[in-house]
């Protein structure tokens, strides 16, 4: 199947220009996937909580927001790097690597989204919950989830626009090496080094494409929370 | 919909990135034309693909000492060159010389483009020339950079590869080659940074005659 799409969309559109989409999408993808699993459970847990903790492991998450993107692929670079810690995992360069930078300057963009739609929840639900006799867990998985769903999934478009989006941490963290690491925004900043305007126009239509099929989907599932 | 979408999502995620033998080549962005339009040559000789990175000479060593992937990196700098400690071929295949390019109109006032001097050796190049004179300046990122500020517009002018304004065919009549002896010169060396099988064949087929026939066409002098 994929096979299939991939000769097709070859037809339509070189190699050059293919590569650098698919693999923003699949970047975008996998973090998103990865943001789930860890931001959500994360977001109710700060949901639930309160105190000085809460405070501190808040602002620790919403850091991403305003550090300059630089900074933090600079931090990424020393700590995944040839000689860092983890040079045996040869984390740089690569495309896992580039899955920690986007998932931690995501971050906030799923936890704070999903929090929120958290803590709409009544606390009742819950006490009933667990008047049923219904534990933690359950409490989580059968009621908090279920109810803060579009809240979930709006933390999920956030996340996929902005990490296709993203460019300073991939930069710095995964060069620009086809195939592997050049993203749709890095492809663009390389097509207007080499005055390829053409190049650069293609790509910045496709990026600018899929962000607004992202906001759209993203202010639907708004309005669709509202009429709750 | 909602399924089309999931599977969509999962597909993506699944994808692994294909395994392949191709040489990697990290070039200084001044040859990155050159390259490109070598690399059906290249590929044929060492039965091959290739896949072209570029930036400034400095980003490439520094990406290099960083890990990245390089099998071979076209460096403009020997003093650079000498930071990564690896095979070098034995002599420079080229000499790149430097140009200045400005833009027609009636004095035009506005910056001057030139390559950072800190990471790209055209820029070294080109705060030698300008020595000690005050000119309002634009540093790109690399010597590409630099061209592309003045082919946009955003610069007045700029201080940039000859071999680029050639590919670019801009007319003669609006650049200057700068005598060579105003700025330290700028050779191209290649770097074997793995053991790639291929990775020889095609540094010594860069440095081989036959090559060099063509890069004479494309403003390239003898080192």
């Amino acid at each position: 199947m994929g096979a299939i799409v991939r000769v097709w969309l070859s037809k339509t559109m070189s190699a050059a220009l293919l590569s650098p989409i698919l693999i923003s999408l699949q970047l975008a993808a996998v973090t998103t996937l990865v943001l789930l699993l860890l931001g959500v459970p994360l977001a109710f847990a700060l949901s639930q909580m309160s105190g000085i903790w809460r405070a501190l492991i808040e602002s620790l998450v919403a850091v991403p927001l305003v550090l300059p993107p630089t900074v933090l692929g600079f931090y990424l670079l020393l700590l995944l790097g040839a000689n860092g810690p983890f040079a045996s995992l040869q984390l740089v360069f690569s495309f896992p690597g580039l899955v920690i930078g986007s998932v931690l300057f995501s971050l906030p963009f799923m936890v704070r989204q999903v929090q929120a739609a958290f803590e709409a929840i009544s606390v009742s639900v819950f006490e009933a919950g667990a008047s049923f006799g219904l534990g933690p867990w359950q409490r989580f998985i059968v009621l908090a989830l279920p109810l803060a769903k579009n809240g979930i999934l709006s933390g999920a478009m956030l996340s996929f626009a902005r990490t296709l989006g993203e460019f300073g941490v991939v930069l710095m963290v995964g060069g620009n090496i086809p195939d592997k690491t050049r993203v749709l925004s890095i492809a663009i900043f390389d097509a207007v080094e080499r005055a390829d305007y053409t190049e650069a126009h293609i790509l910045s239509l496709v990026l600018i494409l899929f962000s607004f099929a992202s906001m759209l989907l993203v202010s639907t599932l708004a309005m669709r929370q509202s009429k709750i | 919909m909602r399924v089309l979408v999931i599977v969509i999502f999962g597909w993506l995620a699944s994808c692994t990135p294909a395994l392949d033998n191709s040489v990697l080549i990290a070039t200084a962005s001044s040859f990155r034309p050159a390259l490109e339009q070598l690399t059906d040559d290249l590929e044929q000789t060492c039965s091959t693909r290739i896949k072209i990175s570029s930036a400034s000479t400095g980003a490439l060593v520094a990406q290099a000492r960083q890990g990245a992937p390089f099998d071979l990196l076209i460096s403009a700098d020997p003093v650079l060159s000498k930071l990564l400690q690896v095979a070098v071929m034995d002599r420079p295949f080229a000499r790149s010389p430097l140009a200045l390019w400005m833009l027609p109109g009636d004095n035009p006032s506005g910056p001057i483009a030139i390559a950072n001097p800190r990471t790209a050796p055209f820029g070294q190049a080109a705060m030698a020339v300008i020595a000690e004179q005050d000119i309002e300046l634009v540093t790109g990122s690399s010597a590409a950079q630099a061209f592309s500020f003045v082919k946009s517009g955003s610069a007045v002018g700029g201080y940039v590869p000859l071999v680029l304004l050639q590919n670019a065919q801009i007319p003669t009549s609006e650049y200057e080659v700068i005598d060579p002896a105003l700025y330290p010169p700028i050779y191209l060396q290649v770097l074997r940074l793995s053991k790639h099988p291929q990775a020889k064949c095609l540094a010594e087929a860069i440095a081989s005659r036959r090559i060099w026939a063509r890069l004479s066409g494309f403003g390239y002098q003898r080192p």
